[in-house]
């Protein structure tokens, strides 16, 4: 056991309680979460630091609203709902079509008016927030993703996870979804995780449920080696997360749709750790380097290049 | 940043917290372990008959608060029934009536004793009048006759008595004490109750003031406790007390007097099959008299402003209360190091306080039950699309019937154990069975059950570890020592190593050499 806790932090891995006490309460203040955690504020500042965010079309506040949904989603015929203070996916519901007053979920199960008023409502109460404070329920633009990800994603939106720390690009890594995730981009929930090599924007080796894979699991295609597209455009988005919400250590959540681009999807202030199993190599080490760096960063572009230097990824094996 | 700090506070609460509890142990002389003389006790009599449906009546004694002895939390159990109490004389009799009983009846009465030893001289006591034995014809005779060969015999009243006993218990005693004990009103008690009847009948004839007195030999928990009998007399001043088994004027100090006189312990009117059962439990109370005794002697205010300076029964939720910090402790190691998951912060916590109350058997089975039944609530709740907060309101009041359900049947099958369901906390359960359903919904029924396990674990692990005689015995008598639990506390606030689940999680990045 304390063998394996040795060789552990000897290559660098970041565990829960380092990554708390370390990070997230030392350069993560407060205040700033709710920026992070309401993700109706996330969009605002988004849109204020001029990143791309998906089309909010409504929001639900009290339970009277509720009513109103069916007029509501009659203009869109593809959306999803999700709850403005959810954490690790849950209560997120996408559909993809409509057929005769039903709406079809990603899965192609129909649903009906009922089913998606009893989940905004759910919403509201507040199960799937933080805390179960009373929460909002937005409905936004579905992600149409790039047909890059065609053959290697499930049903679901591919998303691209960056770790920020004091604004400079550590770790990255493309969630992948399965039959087993429900569509739904959450390791936890059974999706491939594939590590990104930072300077070159090529994936690396996945991971799925806690092993090593090298195809999807369902489509049986290969999922390393895969080019990210304009990855430097995504780096730039994370890195300028930290200007937008000045918080030193986050998660940022984005994702390439086919006509808009790359586009900011949320942020999260306490950023899984799986990431590090996705990319084979642990965090600490690549977090000292940015904290060793003295002099600071005079812009975004200068935050990137010296992610894109100094974080190219090990040959694995 | 701030580790210094925490280091200087960490070391200030050990430093403050050894020294209090050092100066405690070593001057104030608290015991370091659980004493073996405890104090406390648990009584609960019961009894039990059959009523003929005609107006029924039944006249139990219990004890009084007194002298060396103080009664709290005292409760009769007796559904339906009119229940008074009165004391016309040096008894405390309860009398629980009712216009039309049928059937098996069973009443309870429950008390905490609380022994309190008093060095004092017991303030004189009115002389009482002299009770003649109600003896008539053959029987007045023979115990005329034992009486004037006795006076002959015996120096004074002690050797009277001594004598007089030595000739009761005598297998091959004459004719006369045969008469009397063969003929005496408690002919149904044993043995020994009625030779203390005939004695003092006897004493009486004598002119010696003397009573019976009934008790209870404290000794630990015993589910069918035996009634001990012995004789006080009255030497002029006050009533001292005669035991025949020893043939000493002084009783066991482990005997509780519950009443006097010559009456039985239960008499019930209209009914048949009169069955009475004592139990004690000890409990464990440390009276620490010696350290009180100390506290008087030195005026110290550091004890005086302990909790031994509180009424018991505040003492006794502070016993419960201080062992807390020890199961959240716990806590804080097992999922903060150890990596753990449960439902809820501290619910395992909470739910080992009421372990404690229900032993770990029927705590783990009543658990086990009334979650499951919340869960099947739960997910029928859920096709109902009801809005949370009724829902959860739903949930808990489900949870209330079934505890109620589970207390009566249990109770009318016969298990005690099954009352103490109702110290669960409900909220916390019903909080417990929404979380874990929301868990099955989102995470599928192995994750809820993976965390149902964890919290049950933890719950158990914090009950053995809360339950620790030495444990209790710490927390209570030198509540200083949690200030190095809340130092320790405050040391893992910061402990940035690897949980232990983590190291099977990332086995795969260990370095290979």
């Amino acid at each position: 056991m304390l063998k394996l806790a040795r060789s552990l932090r000897k290559s660098g891995v970041l565990g829960i309680n380092a990554r708390n006490a370390d990070y997230i309460l030392r350069y993560n203040e407060r205040r700033n979460y709710p920026l992070v955690d309401d993700k109706a504020l996330t969009k605002q500042v988004a849109i204020k630091h001029n990143v791309v965010v998906p089309d909010l079309y409504g929001m639900i506040e009290i339970q009277q609203q509720v009513a109103t949904l069916p007029g509501l989603l009659a203009p869109y015929s593809d959306f999803v709902i999700k709850p403005a203070n959810g954490s690790q996916g849950e209560g997120i519901m996408v559909i993809t079509g409509k057929t005769e007053g039903l709406y079809r979920k990603v899965d192609g199960t129909l649903v009906d008016n009922e089913e998606l008023k009893f989940l905004v409502t759910n919403i509201l109460s507040g199960i799937y927030s933080l805390g179960g404070q009373p929460d909002k329920a937005l409905i936004e633009y579905r992600v149409q993703f790039d047909p890059v990800f065609e053959a290697i994603a499930y049903r679901g939106v591919p998303d691209v996870r960056i770790i920020i720390f004091l604004g400079v690009p550590v770790m990255a890594m493309v969630r992948l979804p399965t039959r087993m995730s429900d569509g739904k981009a959450n390791l936890h929930r059974g999706c491939i995780g594939a590590g990104i090599d930072i300077a070159a924007g090529k994936t690396l080796t996945a991971v799925w449920n806690n092993s090593i894979v090298t195809e999807h699991p369902d489509t049986g295609n290969t999922v390393s080696g895969v080019d990210i597209p304009q990855w430097q455009k995504l780096l730039e988005i994370a890195a300028g997360a930290y200007e937008m919400t000045d918080l030193g250590y986050q998660g940022i959540d984005l994702v390439l749709d086919k006509e808009r681009g790359p586009m900011l999807l949320e942020l999260n202030a306490r950023p899984g750790l799986n990431i590090q199993i996705a990319n084979r190599e642990g965090l600490a080490g690549r977090l000292e380097t940015v904290k060793r760096h003295k002099g600071g960063f005079a812009s975004i572009a200068e935050r990137v290049a010296f992610a894109r230097t100094n974080f190219a990824s090990r040959p694995v094996n | 940043m701030n580790r210094k700090h925490l280091y200087i506070l960490c070391g200030l609460l050990v430093l403050i917290g050894c020294v209090l509890t050092l100066y405690r142990a070593l001057i104030l002389e608290f015991p370091f372990t659980p004493q073996e003389t405890t104090a406390t006790w648990r009584v609960e009599a019961r009894v039990t008959f059959e009523a003929q449906g005609a107006p029924t009546k039944a006249t139990l004694m219990v004890p009084r608060s007194g002298t060396g002895l103080t009664l709290f939390d005292e409760s009769f159990v007796s559904p339906t029934y009119g229940l008074t109490t009165a004391s016309p004389n040096e008894n405390r009799m309860a009398v629980f009536s009712k216009r039309e009983a049928r059937g098996l009846q069973t009443l309870y009465y429950r008390a905490i004793i609380h022994r309190t030893l008093t060095l004092e001289k017991p303030a004189k006591e009115p002389e009482p009048t002299l009770q003649r034995s109600r003896y008539k014809d053959a029987e007045l005779a023979a115990a005329r006759q034992i009486v004037s060969a006795l006076e002959e015999q015996s120096a004074d009243n002690e050797s009277f008595i001594r004598l007089l006993f030595a000739k009761l218990k005598d297998p091959k005693a004459g004719g006369p004490v045969r008469l009397l004990i063969g003929s005496s009103s408690q002919s149904k008690g044993p043995v020994s109750a009625r030779r203390i009847d005939v004695a003092v009948r006897v004493l009486g004839e004598a002119r010696i003031p003397a009573r019976a007195v009934h008790g209870l030999a404290l000794l630990p928990d015993r589910r069918n406790a035996q009634l001990a009998h012995w004789i006080e007399i009255y030497d002029g001043d006050s009533w001292r007390p005669f035991d025949p088994d020893s043939s000493a004027f002084r009783v066991s100090e482990d005997h509780l007097p519950w009443w006097r006189g010559s009456e039985p312990l239960v008499r019930v009117l209209g009914a048949i099959n009169v069955e009475t059962d004592i139990a004690v439990r000890r409990m464990f109370v440390y009276s620490l008299q010696a350290a009180v005794a100390k506290q008087r002697q030195a005026q110290d205010k550091l004890v005086e402003f302990s909790v031994f300076g509180l009424p018991l029964q505040t003492q006794e939720v502070y016993r419960l209360l201080l062992t807390v910090p020890i199961g959240i402790f716990l806590l804080v190691i097992l999922r903060n190091v150890v990596g753990l998951k449960t439902f809820g912060t501290f619910m395992p916590v909470l739910i080992a306080l009421a372990f404690r109350e229900t032993q770990l058997l029927w705590g783990a089975i009543l658990f086990s039950s009334v979650v499951a039944i919340g869960l099947l609530v739960r997910f029928y709740l859920e096709q109902l699309k009801l809005l949370l907060v009724p829902r959860l309101a739903c949930v808990v009041i489900v949870v209330i019937l079934v505890m109620t359900v589970i207390s009566i049947v249990s109770y009318k099958l016969g298990f005690d154990r099954g009352l103490s369901v109702a110290l669960f906390p409900i909220v916390i359960l019903a909080m417990t069975i929404e979380r874990m359903t929301v868990v099955w919904d989102e995470k599928g029924p192995k994750e809820a059950l993976v965390q149902a396990t964890g919290s049950f674990f933890v719950a158990v692990l914090c009950y053995f570890v809360m339950n620790l005689p030495i444990v209790q015995h710490w927390v209570f008598v030198f509540p200083e020592s949690l200030l190095i639990v809340l130092a320790a506390t405050l040391a893992l606030g910061r402990y940035s190593g690897y949980r232990l689940v983590e190291l099977p999680r990332f086995r795969v990045l260990a370095s290979k050499d």
